[in-house]
């Protein structure tokens, strides 16, 4: 979790990401943004994030995302 | 009778005869035949403007249809394989050869229907840049494909079927086993002429639900409806009289005329384009479906790319989801992004290897609207555009900071959204200019030829409209500035009791069909505009 | 305290009604006050036949800008002494035509009315159809864009008929461009399809003319652009089917036998399309001789109610 928000951070700095709820919806972060964070995640925890995961759902906290790279990790079992 | 007898949603054709038609005999079938009127009366409707060009649609979701059952075969039997062994390197094998499999397919039935697409679309511009390379090299060749016709909405359907195969594929949904519910996603009627793009799971079971017409949807569909006529038959078509001439022959306007020319076109892009949509919302409504929107309030937009996600909202999405996405996600740009990022930093880097995704969505964008070179220029347009935005933006921050300017001020806000007006004026003018050399003329004569002297002595009345044709516009851009602030701040309207609704809605339905009558841009001295994204 | 709804399909009808009511309202209001385009009549040159007399013209020409350059009333007039009326506009649909007969008939009782027959291979668009029969109900629908020009006298002032056309509806054209083909009339017994809509317009024409006793006339004009064999065969094949017997008669003036000899190189003003004012004289002479021969109409020549004509055709010298 902690390393997601790292990674948040310096992608985009200013946020507080421990409490924001809407960062897809509210377009806190645009398509490059999440372009590079996708990268970094994978890279971080060895997944790949299939274009299909992007959805609003996945991306809007800190939390989602760790849920969904949890999630990932399950399935590549 | 081949076609030609619908030529646009806002007729009385269509509005006073075929809807009225199908609703009465949809109210009037049984629930589960429903769906089959709705199928029937969609092919009619495409029968009546196209003609016999239905082959083509038809071939298209036939195509889709299959795609998905043997995509959902090649599923079923990797799932038997996959469970057969424990093994996770085996696994990992197994679907990836199934994969493949399902690629192929996937990649066969997009070739087949976007082939369709091409062939009716884009021969003719193909055709001639391979006339003219032969020429380079000394061939004289001309290539002129035989002329089929387009059919209606055919940019349209042909991007729901590749959005189904895609879902298909990515197990977002469930292949369709039932022809006739994928053929009414395909082809539903009131999509055909202008969309939005929808996705399978967002329509399909709306539409095959057969749904009662309620009189809370009629009304309201009604009033979407009259709202939609009002914005295209009030504004839309008046606009013709100066639009038209100007982008006709601009070198006989002046730069003061042309800039005013691009911005009134503009307006009557977003008037015809979303007016059109409101019509299909409307209708979609009154029979009980939830057409998604395709704009926001797009004028209120603080930067290019935020307009682009307000603006044929369905377009964007479509080639966010399948292009950008997959593109960016796709193992050679991923390496391309992680030395890009080495080199160039992480917020460079990134902007570097986006822009290769980005360049995809805009080509595509572009080439989407049609065959010409205009076309391409504007989709470049708006790539350099975006891009150089992603990478300016530090310096701009600093910029910002440097000044002390408050990014969350109100006039700063208004700068941002004028700066976006401009970007978006200038595109439009290159998108409706007859080819990329009058583009740029129109934008050289702009350049040195604006006098706000013009304005005044009243010369930019020029063209085609008189002062009370300005004042109808200008009333109306006002009217519908305040709707769009309105639901821009979030302001609510408040919610009467359901008794009052009804009857506040037919009083504003009332209202705007006299106001359409007296105020519409129809009848002697006007030419009705043909639906402008009909013909992409 | 309970409170009275109404039932939603109730708010529906009463917002249908309401919109009606408005536009006859409005339709009165909007309606040109007189029949002139400075009123803000639309089509002044066919609508200034309700500014004749009660029961004054012996014949009506109806249809396209072939009637209104080629058939010259007060050349007719000169020529014969009946009196007629072009009620022709430009790229005349048959709804149209079935508009503008409609309100000439109530108060025109002629002897023949003469129907053009370019017209009736005119494609029409349903919308067009469909907006004409609406602006049939209300005139606002048609003069709407007078919201430009209203003046507090449109509130009050009755519509009135007082304007006239001075050539009666006759606009030549004095051009000059010949017409290089030669074998529009080239024998054949293919003939073109009349739409059924068409088809419907002019035999609803045709029966409105019967019911009143008035003879019928369809008219080929000289024309190497919109008049063919196929046209021509068609036209009376047409007639064949319905069996009017007397009441309808047709006259091809491209057809052998009942041609005018028209002179391409000179007497057309735009290759063929149309007849220039030279072209009009002898087709006009024709016709006028024809109709009078056969249909036996009065020479009022002479007549004090008709001094009208005698100077118009005065003033146009």
């Amino acid at each position: 979790m902690d390393t997601i928000i790292d990674i948040l951070e310096e992608l985009k700095p200013g946020i507080d990401f421990e409490t924001e709820q809407g960062l897809v919806r509210r377009r806190v972060l645009d398509s490059l943004t999440i372009i590079a964070l996708i990268s970094e995640l994978e890279d971080e925890f060895d997944i790949t994030i299939p274009a299909v995961e992007i959805v609003a759902d996945n991306f809007d906290s800190a939390e989602s995302i760790h849920a969904l790279i949890e999630r990932l990790l399950d399935e590549d079992l | 009778m081949n076609g030609h007898i619908i030529n646009s949603f806002c007729s009385l054709a269509f509005l006073g005869a075929f809807v009225p038609a199908t609703a009465l005999i949809y109210t009037l079938s049984p629930q589960r035949v429903r769906p089959w009127v709705l199928l029937l009366a969609s092919y009619a409707c495409f029968w009546l403007i196209s003609g016999k060009l239905l082959v083509l649609l038809i071939a298209t979701t036939l195509v889709t249809y299959l795609t998905g059952l043997v995509l959902g075969r090649v599923r079923a039997e990797q799932r038997e394989a996959v469970a057969g062994t424990r093994d996770r390197a085996e696994r990992r094998a197994i679907k990836a050869r199934y994969r493949n499999r399902s690629r192929m397919v996937v990649g066969f039935s997009a070739l087949a229907s976007v082939g369709i697409l091409v062939s009716v679309k884009y021969l003719g511009f193909l055709g001639g840049i391979a006339s003219s390379l032969g020429t380079l090299v000394g061939f004289e060749w001309h290539l002129v494909p035989p002329k089929i016709g387009v059919p209606i909405g055919i940019s349209f359907y042909t991007l729901q079927a590749l959005s189904y195969v895609f879902d298909v594929y990515r197990s977002t949904i469930e292949p369709e086993r039932n022809p006739m519910r994928l053929a009414l996603f395909m082809g539903f009627f009131p999509q055909l002429m202008e969309g939005p793009i929808c996705r399978y799971g967002e329509t399909a079971d709306q539409l095959a639900a057969g749904e009662p017409i309620r009189t809370d949807n009629l009304v309201n569909g009604l009033v979407r409806i009259a709202w939609g006529v009002a914005k295209t038959i009030i504004v839309a078509d008046r606009l013709n009289l100066y639009v038209k001439p100007v982008f006709a022959d601009y070198t006989a306007w002046s730069g003061t005329v042309i800039a005013l020319g691009a911005v009134l076109y503009t307006f009557q892009l977003y008037c015809d384009f979303s007016g059109t949509i409101d019509i299909v919302i409307g209708v979609g409504r009154i029979f009980g479906v939830r057409l998604p929107e395709n704009f926001r309030q797009p004028f209120f937009s603080r930067t290019a790319s935020e307009f682009w996600q307000r603006w044929h909202i369905t377009l964007g999405a479509w080639l966010r989801d399948y292009v950008f996405y997959p593109v960016s996600l796709s193992s050679p740009v991923k390496r391309f992004a992680r030395g890009a990022r080495k080199v160039f930093g992480t917020r460079t880097g990134s902007v570097l290897s986006g822009g290769v995704a980005l360049f995809c969505v805009w080509i595509l964008n572009g080439l989407w609207h049609g065959s010409g070179w205009q076309y391409l220029f504007f989709g470049m347009y708006y790539f350099v555009t975006i891009l150089a935005s992603g990478l300016l933006e530090p310096l701009f921050s600093g910029m910002r900071r440097a000044l002390k300017i408050d990014p969350s001020a109100r006039p700063w806000i208004v700068f941002q959204v004028l700066r976006t007006w401009t970007i978006v004026f200038v595109g439009e003018l290159i998108f409706r200019a007859e080819g990329v050399r009058a583009g740029i003329g129109m934008l050289g004569r702009i350049a040195s030829g604006f006098s706000p002297a013009a304005l005044i002595d009243g010369s930019v009345l020029a063209p085609g409209m008189d002062a009370a044709d300005f004042a109808v516009v200008a009333l109306f851009a006002v009217a519908m500035l305040f709707f769009g602030l309105w639901r821009e701040l979030g302001c609510r309207t408040p919610r009467p009791a359901l008794q009052h609704r009804i009857g506040i809605s037919c009083a504003a339905l009332a209202a705007i069909c006299v106001v359409i009558i007296v105020f519409g841009a129809y009848g002697q001295g006007y030419v009705p505009l043909d639906p402008i994204y009909a013909q992409f | 305290m309970k409170r009275f709804h109404l039932p939603p399909l109730a708010c529906i009808g009463l917002s249908a009604v309401a919109v009606l009511v408005a536009c006859l309202a409005l339709s009165s209001l909007f309606v040109p006050k007189n029949n002139q385009a400075s009123f803000g009549q639309i089509d002044e040159a066919a609508f200034g036949v309700l500014g004749e007399p009660s029961d004054s013209l012996d014949v009506l020409f109806v249809g396209d800008s072939e009637v209104y350059t080629s058939l010259s009333p007060l050349q007719m007039w000169n020529e014969q002494g009946f009196t007629s009326y072009d009620i022709a506009t430009s790229g005349q649909p048959l709804c149209y035509s079935k508009t503008i007969l409609s309100h000439a008939l109530e108060k025109q009782n002629p002897r023949v009315v003469v129907f053009e027959t370019n017209m009736i291979f005119r494609k029409m668009k349903a919308d067009q159809i469909l907006w004409r029969e609406a602006a049939n109900l209300f005139p606002i629908i048609e003069y709407h864009n007078r919201w430009k020009h209203l003046t507090p006298a449109d509130l009050t002032a009755q519509p009135k008929t007082t304007w006239t056309h001075p050539a009666k509806g006759f606009r030549p054209n004095e051009q000059v461009v010949p017409s290089k083909i030669r074998d529009h009339m080239k024998p054949t017994t293919d003939r073109e399809r009349i739409s059924p809509l068409n088809e419907w317009y002019l035999t609803s024409m045709i029966d409105m003319c019967r019911d009143r006793g008035i003879k019928v006339v369809l008219l080929s004009t000289p024309s190497t652009k919109n008049w063919s064999t196929q046209r021509h065969n068609a036209v009376q094949a047409f007639l064949d089917s319905k069996g009017y017997g007397s009441d309808v008669s047709y006259l091809d003036l491209n057809f052998d036998g009942t041609e005018v000899p028209i002179d391409w190189q000179v007497e057309t003003s735009d290759a063929g399309d149309h007849l220039n004012i030279k072209g009009a004289r002898k087709v006009s002479h024709y016709v006028g001789d024809w109709l009078r021969t056969n249909y036996r109409l009065t020479d009022h020549r002479g007549e004090s109610a008709y001094r009208q004509w005698t100077q118009a055709s005065a003033n146009l010298g």
